[in-house]
């Protein structure tokens, strides 16, 4: 997890660390709604990124920090356990460590979970395949083109902070249960924020190194290809990672609210059985499908620009 | 000059607010054409002219507004848990290394977790309504507010705590005095994310399980086929969302103008 030189109190910009939960990043990267050319947010961002403001205080050794990092969800699992064998909880309702990674490997094996899986990623990797290059697009107009981002923008954050998995209901009644219909949800929920990103990388990139080119008399096309875009990637990398978390949160509610295949179905399944074990197992798969999906953007991203890291960026 | 600058200044402010309600008349133009031509039948898409009559006859009663007032209830209870934990959690991870690294793990796999996935089992465990509905609120909001608390905290420039150490400061009025103002502007904008996340739980957790609610309504008027009544739950549910968001950032901008 964290990177070797994690520890150094050496002075640096975030990439300190990288290895950070991401969560860290949302909070800037979404920020940009705000930091349009002059926006008020601007001054603040220059302020975090400012090299050194990082430190921290040293902890003795790497191997104190693994066990930190460890022994207190081990201690609770342990305690989780103890606390349902010795019947001080209801397993009922809590059901144990044990039992879930039990019921976890349980339903991975069954003969039926390839279909289920498939029928929840299929529409997971279209909708954010669709999400990523409408998304680059889209923000790259918006940037790039004055009229149209004042035009458009208000309306674009307006669905921004809204819930766009409220359009459920209505593309039902339009799309049917089929797949299509999670597709749809799946891009909704990720299209804004790799649009908003983008279009705040374009912003927030060196000006300088645009003028630079178009002194050398590149046209606007090669400036997009070689400036814009690649000073724009890590942030698109970023847009991307919030919004595969928001496609699989609408995967799972769109399967929830209506199909008869998926891993939404199956918990819905488990659900009017009230079957405690089988959800916290399937909230599990969840959970671990979410995380070895957006760490491995993370990853990926930062072997895509190793020039600089995502969280580098993200203000 | 400042004078000059004003006026340049307001004059911007009204272009963007001109462009931006352009931007919205010409989607709304769309959507009636569409209808109005016939390429859709309204049954299906309703239209804005029947959304605005429908609104405006009928915000006065109850229909509508029962269900605006129970989301901003469940909306409001879920952020306020949110914001109670995530702060004071965010902080103390923030400052203390090891919580932070105790935390990381579990934070990041459940933040990562379709938070929806959880919602039987809130079912379960608080019973159908109002207390899931909150609950799904509560944790979708929580990441953004407790990262951007700790990030705030971390990003605190370090010689202002050594100033403070060196001044006599104690842990508590060096929260109190030095990194509680530092760290403001990221809380705020912590907050700012978990409103919409909180919104986004409450609606969605008003459309599976609960009788009352904006999403209880979309989902009881897509099911009976009343568009329209669904696009102003919609419009209604729009507004909250944007209502907020702005209020955040009048916040923000009244809280963060003292830090130059």
């Amino acid at each position: 997890m964290p990177s070797p030189d994690h520890e150094q109190p050496v002075p640096q910009a975030h990439d300190t660390r990288a290895a950070d939960p991401a969560p860290d990043a949302e909070p800037h990267s979404t920020d940009p709604p705000s930091s349009g050319p002059g926006g008020a947010r601007r001054d603040r961002g220059d302020a975090e990124l400012r090299p050194g403001t990082r430190r921290w205080p040293r902890l003795s050794q790497r191997g104190e920090q693994v066990a930190w990092s460890v022994l207190p969800t081990a201690v609770f699992l342990a305690l989780w356990e103890l606390a349902g064998r010795g019947d001080l909880i209801n397993v009922g309702f809590t059901s144990t460590p044990w039992a879930i990674s039990r019921r976890v490997v349980g339903i991975v094996t069954t003969d039926g979970f390839g279909t289920h899986a498939w029928a929840s990623l299929e529409p997971l990797a279209y909708g954010l395949l669709g999400a990523a290059l409408s998304g680059v697009l889209a923000g790259l107009i918006l940037a790039e083109i004055r009229w149209v981002r004042m035009t458009f923008e208000p309306a674009v954050m307006a669905l921004y902070c809204t819930p766009r998995l409220a359009l459920l209901p209505v593309l039902i009644i339009w799309m049917g249960i089929g797949m299509g219909r999670t597709v749809v949800i799946v891009w909704l929920g990720a299209v804004f924020p790799i649009l908003i990103n983008t279009m705040a990388g374009a912003f927030e990139r060196d000006r300088s190194l645009s003028l630079a080119a178009r002194s050398f008399g590149a046209t606007r096309l090669t400036e997009l290809r070689h400036v814009t875009i690649p000073a724009c990637l890590p942030h698109i990398v970023t847009g991307f990672r919030i919004g595969s978390t928001r496609g699989l949160l609408g995967v799972i509610v769109s399967e929830m609210y209506a199909s008869s295949a998926g891993i939404g179905f199956l918990i819905m399944r488990s659900a009017n059985a009230v079957d405690v074990e089988g959800l916290m197992a399937l909230a599990a798969i969840t959970a671990i499908a979410g995380t070895t999906m957006t760490t491995s953007i993370r990853v990926g991203g930062s072997r895509l620009i190793p020039w600089r890291s995502e969280s580098a960026v993200v203000v | 000059m400042s004078v000059v600058r004003g006026i340049g200044v307001r004059a911007e402010w009204l272009q963007r607010l001109a462009a931006g309600l352009a931007g919205f008349a010409i989607i709304l133009a769309v959507w009636e054409l569409i209808v109005r031509v016939g390429w859709v039948d309204p049954f299906f898409a309703s239209s804005p002219t029947l959304v605005w009559q429908t609104l405006v006859e009928d915000l006065g009663s109850d229909r509508f507004t029962v269900h605006v007032r129970s989301t901003l209830i469940s909306f409001g209870m879920g952020f306020g848990i949110a914001a109670a934990a995530g702060v004071p959690l965010g902080f103390l991870a923030g400052r203390y290394r090891r919580l932070d690294v105790a935390l990381e793990g579990p934070v990041w796999f459940l933040y990562n977790a379709p938070s929806m996935a959880f919602y039987p089992l809130f079912i379960i465990w608080f019973g159908f309504g109002r207390p899931t509905v909150v609950a799904l609120a509560a944790l979708l909001a929580f990441f953004p507010i407790y990262a951007n608390a700790s990030a705030g905290v971390r990003g605190v420039d370090p010689t202002l705590i050594k100033a403070a150490r060196s001044f006599g400061a104690g842990e508590l009025a060096l929260f109190a005095k030095v990194i509680l103002p530092a760290s403001i502007p990221m809380v705020l904008a912590g907050f700012r994310l978990g409103l919409g996340l909180a919104l986004l739980g409450a609606v969605v957790g008003e459309i599976f399980g609960s009788n009352s609610g904006l999403g209880y309504g979309m989902h009881h008027a897509a099911s009976f086929l009343r568009t329209t009544d669904y696009f102003v739950m919609l419009v209604l549910t729009v507004a909250i969302g944007v209502l907020a968001n702005e209020a955040l950032r009048w916040a923000e901008r009244r809280l963060s103008t003292w830090r130059g």
